[in-house]
């Protein structure tokens, strides 16, 4: 059909029809609400009943492998993060909990993780309660003397502590980062701190259950590295209060949860993981490794959402060292393998170059080779997919707020016994950080942490704070703030009066000198036109507020 | 168009603006959204298909049809090169004697009248326990076998078959002194009988092939076989080497106690070695296998027990059995690389010959293919392997379930008979 008949015609005039219904909608009624910007999600409200289910890993990798749910980037106009508040932070909620970036946090409350003081006790024995002899890794569920519970995880036998030790220290990377993880610790102990709990059933490679015996324990153990000292190292994880429901998936919704109103792959908490997964090497960031609870908080039972299961971190396969392929190149895509095919493997991939130390207890984690851009998980993720810009800048930011020492402390937590192996990580996690800093804050202007102070607007450029650009060069920078343009805001059209001759930070007087109420914005531009920061600042009755914050890249 | 547009706006009325006139905060905002939400609520139900996935994985419906019902289950495969599919039952225990020893025992024919019975009970080296013990029996019988006449210079043209028919009785008993290593004794009973081939496209062995020129077509001996071997295997990973090495040796006595006319030595070495680069995305696999027999003037080896190439694991450009003769080398060379994770392709060249005399053991005259394979997996255990082969004879095309190079002597655990 050519342009121009009328059908064409009725089409665009029903569009142009709903969307000036949709300019109208309540979203874009006005721009700010009297309460924004919102720090928190409001109280979840209670969930009647939610249903207690499995997903199935294979449909998991099929359906993202072959074909793309969720809804993705479109080629034009794309859809921005959601569950953010106006500025551009993830709200506080059953995801997410800003913290180490938002309130900096002690080292000491960097170390202790999501619980700290909950170890499982050994004053008295260990009771198996359950266990795993098949499967991926074997571990038991125990009752310490005090009555808690956990699951008790190990090391395979070809690479000690390599699974325990990321299991523990990624959990507490992910905590300071805003997620809700399990409370692990790296535990060791000998054989007799473990007793057979009554009537405890195992089930054979075939599911068959049978009473479990000592001697099931024994073999078991016969699976699991011995330390220097011939004692058995695991990670005990602390089980998460609640009823659990199974995982989340990375795309649509809950449809039993009203709380979870956000399409997941346009949650930034989701998209913005990616980052923090390219960072620790989480390539395993999948649905199957991901938790919801049904919490009970102050009478009210509400889905919270956990990310567990980090032994495949860090290099770390969890049975072994993990493919030099991970984070690079999904399991299986049609590019790649097809250069493969046709060209006899002689087309390395230059991730194949990589070179890992000789550090059994670490696996392929380097940094050399590592592409903060191109990093990937083991397969699509429907959220990791969809981030923007703004995205990789907001979890870059926080994966730059951790300082050397910071990164030093989280991974003496794993208690690595070699202390070239802690090195190695630690100085592959620093390295990795600043390649993420560089990769995404050159995306955007990286300012952030606008205030108004003493009658001016101040703000923080990141990538001068974490010395990405050396401050005696900053002037002749991109980043360098080539124009600031003041303009009058009309929250209710959105439409901008510029305030002509204000080209600096200072607040004009007609800012200071307005009703409350009011709104201006400030547009700054970079060398690169393209990349601005809209800042929103709303007068109220005690002074001038920074209410929003758009970035345009 | 405003026939279209209208129930449209009245969607919007009732959703959008009827709401906007609440809405007057964020925190509203949120929750008009879940009050929408709410109006809507069902079971988070996966799909149909995901849930039967679901089941097949927490029923283990796979593990269960892989192990079968009361152990037992089909077997499929296993048998010789050209027998066609091949299916039957095969019971087997993994959990006697507190799961220290196994016991199986399986019966297969196959498409082209190929049979199998086989029992097999072991005690495979205990956690962290150094002894191992395997005793097996096993009966034969396979009607069309491959023979092209003796040495290196049998042709093509010559094809023949015939039926090999034994029954062998083995039994090995070892130590892993150290983490690797393992040395055996062993000794086993062999019954054998040979027949003519039921083929009916090729002509009978013993058609064409005298006494002399294929030493035991018309008269079969029973021998009793004894000897060592010991092995040395540090491949990273059995189910699919991308590194490390398997070396073994094998002596063995072949004592004919029927007609004492065929009693002879038998010397198998192989050595494999996988050379990895690139992390591991790139291997050049390499194998080295030679078998040599020694036998008195007066005593000759007999044709089914000649050592044989040609076939899916050695000259893959050659039919099986191509070659027999009383010595064999051979040397493959694969290059693999990684296309994704599931898959690696193969870039291959055999070569290899048969010969009479020990003294010509060297590669003049040697016979060589070249092709080309795929390699799938799972979890980096190979479970299918093609191969296309070429040579001066032609191509062959090879579908097998299992890796390239054998795991270890013909008489170690779990390596499979020689035909």
């Amino acid at each position: 059909m050519a342009l121009g008949t009328p059908s064409r015609l009725n089409s665009i005039a029903r569009l142009a029809v709903l969307g000036m219904l949709l300019a109208s909608s309540p979203l874009s009624a006005r721009k700010f609400y009297r309460d924004d910007p919102l720090q928190a999600e409001p109280r979840p409200r209670s969930v009647g009943s939610a249903l207690s289910r499995k997903l199935s890993e294979y449909y998991d990798f099929f359906s993202n492998t072959f074909g793309h749910p969720g809804e993705e980037q479109p080629p034009t106009a794309k859809i921005p993060a959601r569950a953010v508040n106006t500025l551009g932070e993830a709200l506080d909620s059953s995801w997410y909990t800003n913290r180490h970036y938002a309130n900096r946090m002690t080292i000491e409350e960097l170390v202790r993780g999501p619980g700290g003081d909950a170890a499982p006790s050994l004053s008295g024995p260990w009771t198996v309660v359950a266990a795993k002899a098949e499967g991926i890794t074997p571990g038991f569920t125990i009752v310490d003397s005090r009555g808690r519970r956990y699951v008790l995880k190990f090391d395979p036998l070809s690479n000690p502590e390599i699974a325990t030790a990321a299991d523990v220290l990624v959990s507490k990377f992910f905590h300071a980062l805003g997620y809700n993880v399990p409370d692990n610790y790296i535990v060791e102990f000998d054989r007799e701190q473990l007793v057979l709990g009554e009537n405890v059933r195992l089930a054979d490679a075939l599911g068959r259950e049978q009473v479990m015996t000592e001697r099931n324990i024994t073999e078991i153990l016969l699976n699991v590295p011995r330390t220097i000292n011939g004692r058995y190292r695991g990670v005990a994880s602390l089980y998460i209060s609640g009823r659990p429901l199974g995982p989340f998936r990375y795309y649509g919704t809950r449809r039993d949860d009203p709380n979870d109103v956000v399409p997941h792959e346009h949650r930034r908490d989701l998209r913005g993981l990616s980052v923090f997964a390219a960072w620790l090497g989480h390539d395993d960031s999948r649905s199957i490794n991901t938790l919801d609870m049904l919490a009970q908080e102050s009478g009210t039972q509400y889905v919270k959402h956990y990310l567990i299961d980090f032994g495949s971190t860090l290099g770390s396969a969890s049975t072994g060292v993990n493919s030099s392929r991970s984070g690079h190149e999904y399991v299986f895509s049609w590019k790649p393998a097809i250069v493969q095919f046709f060209t006899f493997g002689l087309l390395v991939p230059d991730w194949a170059r990589a070179k890992y130390p000789d550090l059994p207890s670490v696996g392929r984690f380097e940094w050399e080779k590592f592409d903060a851009e191109g990093w990937v998980p083991e397969y699509r993720n429907a959220a990791f997919s969809n981030r923007l810009p703004d995205d990789e800048f907001w979890a870059a930011k926080q994966v730059m707020a951790f300082t050397d020492d910071e990164i030093r402390a989280i991974v003496r937590a794993g208690q690595y016994s070699d202390p070239a192996t802690e090195q190695w990580v630690v100085e592959c996690l620093i390295r990795r950080r600043d390649k993420i800093g560089r990769a995404f804050f050159s995306k955007v202007l990286p300012y952030d942490r606008f205030a108004v102070r003493d009658g001016s607007l101040t703000y923080e450029d990141l990538a001068l704070k974490h010395a990405l650009i050396p401050s005696q060069e900053y002037a002749a920078s991109a980043n360098f703030p080539q124009s600031v343009r003041w303009s009058r805001f009309d929250n209710e059209t959105e439409q901008k009066t510029p305030l002509p001759g204000e080209t600096g930070l200072l607040l004009p007087q007609q800012v200071r000198q307005a009703t409350a109420g009011e709104y201006f914005v400030v547009d700054i531009a970079g060398a690169d036109p393209r990349k601005t920061v809209s800042v929103f600042l709303r007068k109220q009755e005690a002074g001038v507020e920074v209410v929003g914050i758009d970035r345009a890249w | 168009m405003l026939r279209a547009t209208i129930p449209l706006v009245v969607i919007f009325l009732y959703s959008g603006a009827y709401l906007s006139a609440q809405v007057d905060s964020r925190a509203a905002e949120i929750e008009a959204a879940r009050d929408r939400k709410a109006q809507t609520l069902e079971p988070d139900t996966p799909t149909p298909t995901e849930q039967r996935l679901v089941y097949i994985r927490d029923k283990k419906v796979l593990e269960r049809i892989t192990a079968g019902i009361a152990g037992f289950r089909v077997k499929l495969g296993g048998l010789a090169s050209g027998s066609g599919f091949a299916v039957g039952p095969e019971y087997l225990r993994r959990d006697l004697w507190n799961r220290r020893a196994l016991f199986r025992g399986a019966a297969q024919a196959s498409l082209r009248r190929y049979q199998k019975y086989d029992l097999q009970f072991s005690v495979p080296p205990v956690a962290r326990g150094p002894y191992f013990l395997e005793l097996t029996a096993v009966h034969r019988d396979y009607p069309q076998i491959n023979y092209y006449g003796p040495g290196p210079d049998s042709k093509k043209i010559a094809r023949s078959n015939f039926r090999l028919e034994d029954t062998q009785s083995n039994g090995t008993f070892g130590v892993r002194p150290i983490p690797h290593l393992s040395l055996a004794a062993t000794a086993g009973y062999m019954l054998v009988n040979v027949g003519p081939g039921t083929d009916e496209r090729y002509v009978s062995s013993e058609q064409i092939f005298t006494p002399s020129e294929a030493v035991g077509i018309a008269d079969q001996a029973d021998f009793f076989r004894s000897g060592f071997y010991a092995q040395y295997d540090y491949r990273d990973n059995p189910g699919g080497p991308r590194s490390g090495g398997n070396y073994f040796v094998e002596y063995n006595n072949y004592s004919d106690r029927t007609l004492g006319l065929h009693d002879f030595q038998r010397l198998d070495i192989e050595v494999q070695q996988y050379v990895p680069f690139f992390n591991k995305r790139r291997v050049i696999a390499l194998r080295g296998r030679s078998t040599l027999t020694f036998a008195d003037e007066s005593r000759r080896i007999p044709f089914y027990l000649q050592p044989v190439l040609g076939g899916s694991d050695d000259l893959r450009g050659f039919r099986p059995f191509r070659f027999y003769d009383d010595n064999l080398i051979v040397v493959n060379g694969e290059y693999r690389w990684e296309t994704f994770s599931g898959l690696d392709m193969a870039v291959f060249a055999d070569a290899g010959k048969v010969f009479p005399r020990r003294a010509q053991w060297n590669f003049k005259d040697i016979e060589g293919s070249v092709g080309f394979g795929l390699r799938f997996n799972v979890r980096n255990n190979v479970f299918l392997r093609t191969d296309v082969g070429f040579s001066h004879e032609g191509f062959q095309v090879w579908i097998k379930f299992n890796n390239i190079f054998s795991e270890g002597p013909v008489n170690a655990p779990h390596t499979q008979l020689g035909f």
